[in-house]
């Protein structure tokens, strides 16, 4: 079913050509099929490192309440897994699931099958060296010191070039649509993919090649990490959820209107947001004011998604029990109003007063990165790999297991650190009580994080034997001709145009 | 504030909203805003047309 | 909604207000501080640090020492850094100016160290903290930085630089802990670690 029409790498680059009006819109299995190698490749990647971040996560996690444990070696000490845990699971994995969901959402939407594969497999082949380079390079204690961008400048090239390759791809793809009609989620992620390698190079750039002087680098430096959440993870999960959650229920989202809405208040609002990082912190008073201002103001894309999403969902929601897309994608867009709202509320000066520099801050980056983002990804993934490898998941039971794990753990870790950072930064601020009481008050809260980190560790093993499982089964026959779920497999044969 | 300040802060809080808003004009007046709903349906078709559910657990 | 260009544009612009906002603005406003004479001791300020204390700034970055100390003390009226001694002022930016990276830091899992070097001077007692932090703070959760140092056999005489370790610290009978050039260095800079100049923009 391939069709010839596709044209050649360098026709693609070439800004004479044009897509060829006479090739309709490819089939849903034609587009499955051709993305099935280099999303696979990445969604594996992406996996292996969500597996190696949970383990420095445990590691980090431990050493908190129990500081002597693995502490004989310098490049295993407390300074070092953490930031390794960081980046393995937010550069390692987030950014592979996000962008292998991404080109696969960009190929459905923009109804091309893959085209020039060979791109996005070079790519994340240079992107896994990359982020491999820059763990062990901090591991070695070459870490740039500066949070969200921990990786040594000599990681930096190898990670831009692989995002080139995914940069020209996009807009190659974009070009060569066959579906006039920009959707929704297209808008988030062909916004996302023009921001994040901006944010990455400024940021790079300003803070650790030609670095600017004082101050300004704490500016460059939560400019650029907020907006790594804000710009590039945000839209893509929200574009994952607009398509998810109409696709699953099989009806359209409920107001287009909202969805502009939502869509041109984040762009506007988000990327003011960094300064609330500083609440308190010698910068000027402006600064931080019109982050906090931009912080309230994300009430209105904030709000306009959940009234969206909700819209939609509601009189189906009976469909959660027969969904795991649904379950995860639905438990993440919840959590993406709360944790937001909760966001709102932490950038005010009265709450900062309390909250900053405790461990609610790292309460509230998992809520966001893990509760919304990451459970996102599993919803989306849950979704395109039967339909790359046309096989159907192994066992529901795993399924739940996973989602039961995952979600009841990071509820727990959420609400420990949430609780115990507020009465971490009660203590602090008296100052009448003696700092090493103030270690005390989170020590429970600590103990309760590793908890919830084991049951996270138990679903993330889950989700990777579903996995390990489901590619495996590539290699045996076909099982399920009759699977709903593969509704526009084979069995099928023509696709037939919008 | 300095001159070069002046300019930037009113680069950035009035000519950017201005230009939204005429945006936002030339957007109605050349009709993308009509039939927007319409957008929404984009993504179904013959093969996976409004009202199929396109997901569930694997059986046993 | 359908117009690559025009989405494009309004991406491109609205990523660019906060780019001139929360990045060039500041650049302009405040990137280009200079040091300046205190006129009451006619000292420059910020002061260069010493080569070894620069040196222990490094390690303090590889160390990640940055993920549970903080760099900044807030206004008075402003949570209690300044009741709890951690500085006579709150921090600016030119605390900053000599800084790369900037060590601000977002979280007080151990205290703030903007101003440690006034408020414990004394390089035994880091060298003890930094070996086994139960030593001096018991019931700390900061890990102990034993890689620091070298254990070396006890010669006819204890080293003067051998720490006094007792109890179920010190190492084996006829070994001695003594710290390594890094724990010098790391110390060196700890003990640098003093912004309480009175400035002119903080009167």
């Amino acid at each position: 079913m391939k069709t010839s029409t596709a044209p050649g790498f360098l026709q693609s680059l070439s800004p004479a050509s044009r897509p060829d009006p006479a090739v309709p819109p490819a089939a849903l299995a034609e587009i499955d099929q051709s993305c099935r190698g280099p999303v696979l490749f990445m969604f594996v990647c992406g996996v292996v490192w969500l597996l190696a971040g949970t383990v420095f996560a445990l590691i980090t996690s431990w050493k908190m309440h129990d500081p002597a444990f693995l502490a004989g070696y310098g490049w295993l000490t407390f300074g070092r897994v953490r930031p390794v845990h960081l980046n393995l699971v937010v550069y390692g994995f987030a950014n592979q699931a996000a962008v292998g969901t991404a080109l696969w959402l960009m190929c459905r939407l923009c109804r091309v099958p893959l085209m020039h594969g060979w791109m996005i497999i070079v790519s994340t082949v240079f992107w896994n060296i990359g982020v491999l380079v820059g763990a062990v390079g901090i591991l070695a204690g070459d870490s740039t010191g500066i949070e969200w961008l921990e990786f040594p400048p000599y990681a930096a090239p190898i990670l831009f070039f692989s995002y080139a390759l995914i940069g020209v791809w996009t807009v190659i793809t974009f070009r060569f649509r066959r579906e006039p009609h920009l959707y929704v989620s297209q808008w988030y992620l062909l916004a996302a993919f023009l921001w994040f390698p901006w944010l990455y190079s400024a940021a790079e750039i300003l803070l650790v090649l030609e670095p600017v002087r004082g101050t300004v680098q704490a500016a460059v430096n939560w400019w650029f990490a907020h907006n790594v959440l804000g710009l590039w993870f945000t839209p893509i999960g929200l574009a994952a959820a607009y398509y998810f959650i109409p696709k699953v229920i099989g009806r359209p989202i409920h107001s287009y209107y909202l969805s502009a809405l939502g869509f041109w208040s984040l762009a506007l609002f988000y990327n003011w947001n960094g300064m609330h990082h500083l609440v308190g912190g010698p910068m000027p008073a402006w600064l931080v004011s019109v982050s906090i201002v931009a912080s309230v103001m994300m009430l209105i894309p904030v709000v306009t998604v959940a009234i969206n999403h909700h819209l939609t969902m509601r009189g189906h929601f009976h469909h959660l029990k027969s969904s795991p897309t649904l379950l995860f994608i639905v438990f993440g867009a919840m959590n993406y109003t709360a944790t937001s709202v909760h966001g709102v509320l932490s950038a005010l000066r009265s709450v900062s007063e309390v909250t900053h520099f405790t461990h609610h801050t790292i309460g509230h980056a998992h809520h966001g990165m893990y509760a919304f983002f990451t459970m996102v990804m599993f919803g989306s993934m849950y979704y395109i790999v039967p339909r790359l490898t046309q096989r159907e998941w192994p066992s529901a039971r795993l399924i739940y297991l996973h989602f039961w794990t995952c979600g009841l753990g990071i509820m727990l870790y959420v609400g420990a650190l949430t609780l115990g950072g507020v009465l971490q930064g009660f203590a602090m601020n008296d100052p009448n009580l003696a700092f090493l009481k103030v270690v005390a008050v989170t020590k429970p809260y600590l103990v309760l994080r590793s908890l919830s980190g084991m049951l996270m560790t138990v679903g993330h093993i889950a989700f990777a034997w579903s996995l390990g499982w489901i590619l495996i089964r590539q290699l045996g026959p076909y099982r399920d001709p009759s699977a709903v779920v593969l509704g526009s497999s084979k069995s099928q044969s023509t696709g037939a145009p919008a | 504030m300095s001159l070069v300040n002046w300019i930037l802060f009113i680069g950035s809080f009035v000519v950017l909203p201005v230009s939204a808003l005429f945006a936002l004009r030339w957007a109605i007046r050349t009709g993308q805003l009509e039939n927007l709903n319409k957008g929404a349906l984009v993504i179904f078709n013959d093969e996976e047309p409004v009202g199929r559910v396109t997901d569930r657990f694997p059986r046993p | 909604m359908n117009y690559g260009p025009l989405l494009f544009l309004g991406v491109f612009l609205t990523l660019a207000s906060s780019w001139v906002g929360l990045v060039l603005v500041p650049q302009i406003q405040f990137g280009r501080l200079e040091p300046v004479k205190i006129e009451e001791t006619g000292e420059i300020y910020p002061m260069a640090r010493s080569g070894l204390a620069e040196q222990g700034r490094e390690l303090y970055r590889a160390y990640g020492c940055v993920y549970c100390h903080s760099q900044q003390v807030r206004a008075e009226d402003f949570g209690a850094d300044i009741q709890r001694g951690w500085g006579k002022r709150r921090s600016v930016a030119r605390d900053y100016l000599r800084d790369k990276p900037v060590l601000l830091g977002t979280m007080r899992t151990g205290p703030d160290l903007t101003n440690i070097g006034m408020r414990q001077p004394s390089v035994s007692w880091h060298l003890l903290h930094l070996y086994d932090p139960q030593m001096t703070s018991a019931g700390s959760i900061m890990p102990p930085y034993a890689f620091l140092f070298d254990r070396q056999k006890q010669g006819l005489q204890k080293s003067p630089d051998a720490l006094p370790l007792s109890g179920k610290f010190s190492p084996d009978p006829g070994y001695e802990i003594i710290p390594s050039p890094e724990a010098r260095a790391l110390v060196a800079y700890l003990l640098s670690l003093k912004s309480s100049a009175s400035l002119p923009e903080v009167k």
